[in-house]
């Protein structure tokens, strides 16, 4: 993800060139020109890989502490990777392009094996993509890695963060929820925000 | 402001401070107030505020991960703060994500829609929107909604713990100034009381009681030095006015005294006294006075002038002059004056006048009048004797002077009389008749004249006796020659005694060419004393004049002579009238010098007579001037005439001058 790099550092160059409030309201047109189409009207399941891309940078923004010595530096970007199976197409590069969360940028890595797991900051698995873990979840997680998954197999590894679906009894519309193992989140020396674990479903289970 | 000047000071004072205190206090209370109200909403403002900041940070995630339910459960913790009356969450799209309602709230209330960060009061309310963001993200917009019933009540609380204070403030300050006004009010009322204690008692020795070193106590000090001062001054007061009262009794003692001098020496005098003050009022006279006049006690002891003029001018002669010269002499106010009056019944009264001084100031006038009618009966009579006398002295002197030139020319004739005696002897017996017998016999033998002469022996004898005769006759001629000579001498002396008694009577100058105006000039300045004094004007009415050769000094004579009478028949006369004109008249070989008068005039009957020796009309005149100035006239070949209306119509006399004077003869 050069490019999108490129364009990121272009958009920061063009909004340090800017001051003051302006550039504030550039970062935030910016913002809703992303948002809006992510909350609103798409097919059905590409809205719904819409909202998880979503959700995937919104917890970023929720974990309050990184395991320790996870970034060099502290506007180190947080790579995103896609294990297997990408479901998101370009959307979740499109929803972090220009954002950043605690000043660190992103930049999306679709990886093929878990070796090349190991680099990313954060590891999204697919429904059906677990095999590829290679019983290397809780390898990873006490790396750092903070894994996120859609499926009761993934919850089952003792993955992180899970998508879940529930439908909604009002509107007819399945809505997209998802569950924190915060034991092995506390093991593998994250801490979220207790907002997020207010929304969130909890889960204590040891693997 | 008014009512306070009614007020005791000390209540004045206490007011005024309870006053003051309470307006500062009042000024204070609503600054406080004001300041109290402004914090209660700020802090309110605060409140809203810090409570959405907390609502929408625990509202992030919910908003985020697009639950509202979490969002409603942070929303309905907001029921612990029963002021707030509804609550809302936006979604980035404004749209209402949760929405929160006082339970008590009956009706249910829309969101409104969403405004841009801020907060408003409105008349019951203040609400308050702000944005939601997370992680310098904006992810929606919190509204809240707050009553203010609390901060109205606590704003109310504030106000009447105020007002308690304002009010217990003001008594505690009633209750101190009514005790601290005593420091001012005390020593105040205490000098007022003194200086009550030294009017009603009328006793400057009493003094204020020291009140240490404030303006009030400097003012009693103040006080006390001015009693004393006062004390002082009333002792000093007491005695001069004691000494003033002695000083007074003494006075009007003397006073009296003098009065009483006044009033004898006024009716001791026998003349008729009256005192005017300086308008005419009169304001004194004696007993005389009212004699004299014959004016009723009670006008004149009434004052009325007018009356008393009246009265005064019914008896006189001439009143109206009599009146005019009083009001003459009432204007001249510095001026005595003399008059004589003349009665209707005879009398005649000398009115003298003297101004009363008081320094520089003319206070009133005294008359004095004197009863003179028989002075000027006697002064008649002695004039008339004088003139007697006086006539007969002047023949007596007239006769001696004759006496003594007959004398010296009788002495003179006696001898005159020897001489011609002698004349006459020696004429008588002259030998010329012998001279006829002899020149007869001659010419009877007048044939034979030489034989007669040489043969005839008579007339052998003839020739010799002729002979001797001639020479007898030339004896006697020579003799009557001597005694002619003599004679001549004598009649030389007669005409000597003559020339000499005729130089007594005259002095002989040298005539001089002279102006006229010169020597009326000289004339006047000679009389000029007396003109003055008697106020007479002199008016020269002429312009050119000739200029005359004349025996100046005899010239001069007659012209003071003219003019002294000229004056002294202006006495008199009232002042206007009082002038003596001049005036030159040039004729072709001679000057008419004329001085008139307005005076008493001449009675026609005396223009003829009034050159003449020894005539006058003054009582002591003698009737030599105007006869000796006919006299001089004729003399410098001129002449003086008189012309005169009447008595009382003035008179001109004219001197003639020739330009030339006459050829003297020797």
């Amino acid at each position: 993800m050069t490019i999108d790099h490129q364009i990121l550092t272009a958009n920061a160059q063009v909004a340090a060139a800017r001051t003051g409030r302006g550039a504030r309201r550039g970062w935030l047109l910016l913002a809703l020109t992303f948002l809006i189409p992510i909350c609103s009207h798409a097919e059905s399941i590409s809205k719904e890989y819409k909202l998880k891309a979503a959700f995937i940078y919104n917890f970023t923004k929720f974990v309050m502490e990184w395991p320790t010595n996870r970034f060099a530096a502290k506007d180190a970007p947080i790579t995103i990777g896609v294990l297997g199976k990408n479901p998101f197409g370009e959307e979740l590069a499109t929803v972090v392009q220009g954002r950043n969360a605690q000043g660190h940028p992103f930049r999306v890595k679709l990886l093929t094996t878990i070796e090349e797991a190991k680099n990313a900051d954060v590891l999204f698995v697919a429904h059906g993509q677990e095999s590829l873990l290679q019983e290397q979840l809780p390898a990873l997680q006490a790396a750092g890695v903070l894994t996120i998954g859609e499926s009761e197999a993934f919850g089952d590894l003792g993955g992180l963060i899970n998508f879940t679906i529930e439908p909604n009894a009002t509107t007819g519309e399945d809505n997209i929820r998802f569950k924190i193992n915060l034991t092995e989140t506390e093991k593998s020396g994250f801490k979220f925000s207790s907002q997020l674990l207010k929304v969130a479903q909890i889960v204590r289970r040891k693997t | 402001m008014d009512f306070l000047n009614h007020l005791p000071l000390n209540r004045k004072l206490t007011l005024l401070t309870v006053l003051t205190s309470g307006v500062a206090l009042a000024v204070a209370c609503v600054v406080l107030a004001s300041y109290e109200q402004m914090n209660i909403r700020r802090r309110l403002v605060n409140d809203l505020a810090t409570t959405a900041a907390i609502t929408a940070a625990n509202s992030t995630a919910g908003l985020t991960f697009d639950d509202p339910a979490t969002v409603q459960q942070t929303l309905k913790s907001l029921a612990t703060q029963p002021h707030i009356v509804r609550a809302c969450v936006y979604d980035t799209e404004a749209k209402p994500f949760a929405i929160y309602q006082r339970a008590n709230v009956s009706r249910s209330l829309l969101s409104p829609p969403v405004e841009r960060d801020g907060h408003r009061f409105t008349n019951l309310s203040l609400q308050l929107f702000q944005t939601i963001k997370f992680d310098s993200e904006m992810i929606g917009t919190i509204f809240l909604e707050t009553d203010l019933e609390e901060i109205q009540a606590s704003l109310w609380r504030y106000v009447f713990l105020l007002a308690a204070l304002l009010v217990a403030c003001s008594l505690l300050a009633l209750v101190v100034a009514a005790r601290l006004q005593r420091v001012i009010s005390q020593p105040v009322a205490n000098l007022v009381a003194t200086a009550a204690r030294v009017t009603t008692e009328r006793d400057y020795s009493i003094r204020a009681q020291p009140q240490g070193d404030d303006e009030i106590g400097k003012l009693t000090d103040g006080f006390n030095q001015m009693l004393a001062q006062i004390q002082t001054q009333d002792a000093a007061l007491q005695k001069s006015h004691q000494e003033l009262e002695q000083r007074v009794q003494d006075r009007t003692r003397q006073l009296a005294d003098s009065l009483s001098l006044t009033r004898a020496t006024l009716e001791a005098t026998t003349d008729a006294i009256l005192v005017a003050d300086g308008r005419g009022k009169i304001t004194g006279f004696n007993e005389n006075f009212l004699t004299l006049w014959r004016i009723p006690r009670e006008l004149g002891e009434a004052g009325q002038e007018e009356a008393m003029l009246a009265m005064a001018m019914a008896q006189v002669n001439r009143p109206e002059q009599f009146r005019a010269k009083v009001q003459q002499i009432y204007e001249e106010s510095q001026a005595e004056s003399f008059d004589v009056l003349e009665f209707k019944d005879g009398r005649f009264l000398e009115l003298f006048s003297k101004p009363q001084m008081l320094g520089d100031k003319c206070v009133g006038r005294v008359w004095s009048h004197r009863d003179i009618t028989e002075r000027k009966r006697s002064e008649a009579a002695l004039a008339k004797l004088n003139q007697d006398l006086l006539e007969t002295s002047r023949r007596a002197g007239m006769a001696e002077v004759a006496t003594g030139v007959l004398h010296n020319v009788g002495n003179v004739l006696n001898s005159l009389n020897v001489a011609s005696t002698c004349i006459a002897d020696q004429l008588r017996n002259s030998k010329a008749t012998n001279l006829c017998r002899a020149v007869d016999l001659l010419i009877d033998n007048q044939t034979r004249l030489t034989e007669f002469v040489v043969n005839d022996p008579k007339g052998r004898q003839v020739l010799p006796y002729l002979r001797n005769l001639s020479e007898h006759i030339s004896g006697e001629h020579a003799a009557v020659l001597k005694e002619l000579g003599e004679v001549q001498q004598h009649i030389d002396h007669i005409k000597d005694i003559v020339a000499m008694q005729q130089s007594f009577a005259r002095v002989s100058g040298v005539a001089e060419p002279v102006s006229v105006a010169e020597l009326l000039t000289e004339a006047v300045r000679m009389n000029e004393s007396s003109l003055h004094r008697h106020a007479i004007q002199v008016v020269k009415d002429f312009t050119t004049t000739p200029t005359i050769t004349v025996e100046k000094h005899k010239a001069l004579q007659i012209l003071v002579n003219l003019l002294r009478n000229a004056k002294q028949a202006c006495d008199g006369l009232a002042r206007e009238a009082k002038q003596i004109t001049l005036s030159v008249a040039n004729e072709s070989n001679h000057v008419a010098i004329s001085v008139h008068d307005e005076g008493v005039g001449i009675q026609p009957e005396n223009l003829t007579r009034i050159f003449s020796l020894g005539f006058t009309t003054k009582k002591n005149g003698h009737g030599f001037g105007l006869h000796s100035g006919a006299l001089a006239a004729q003399e410098l070949g001129g002449a003086l005439r008189v012309a005169s209306a009447g008595p009382d119509h003035g008179a001109t006399f004219t001197l003639e001058l020739p330009l030339q004077p006459p050829r003297r003869t020797a």
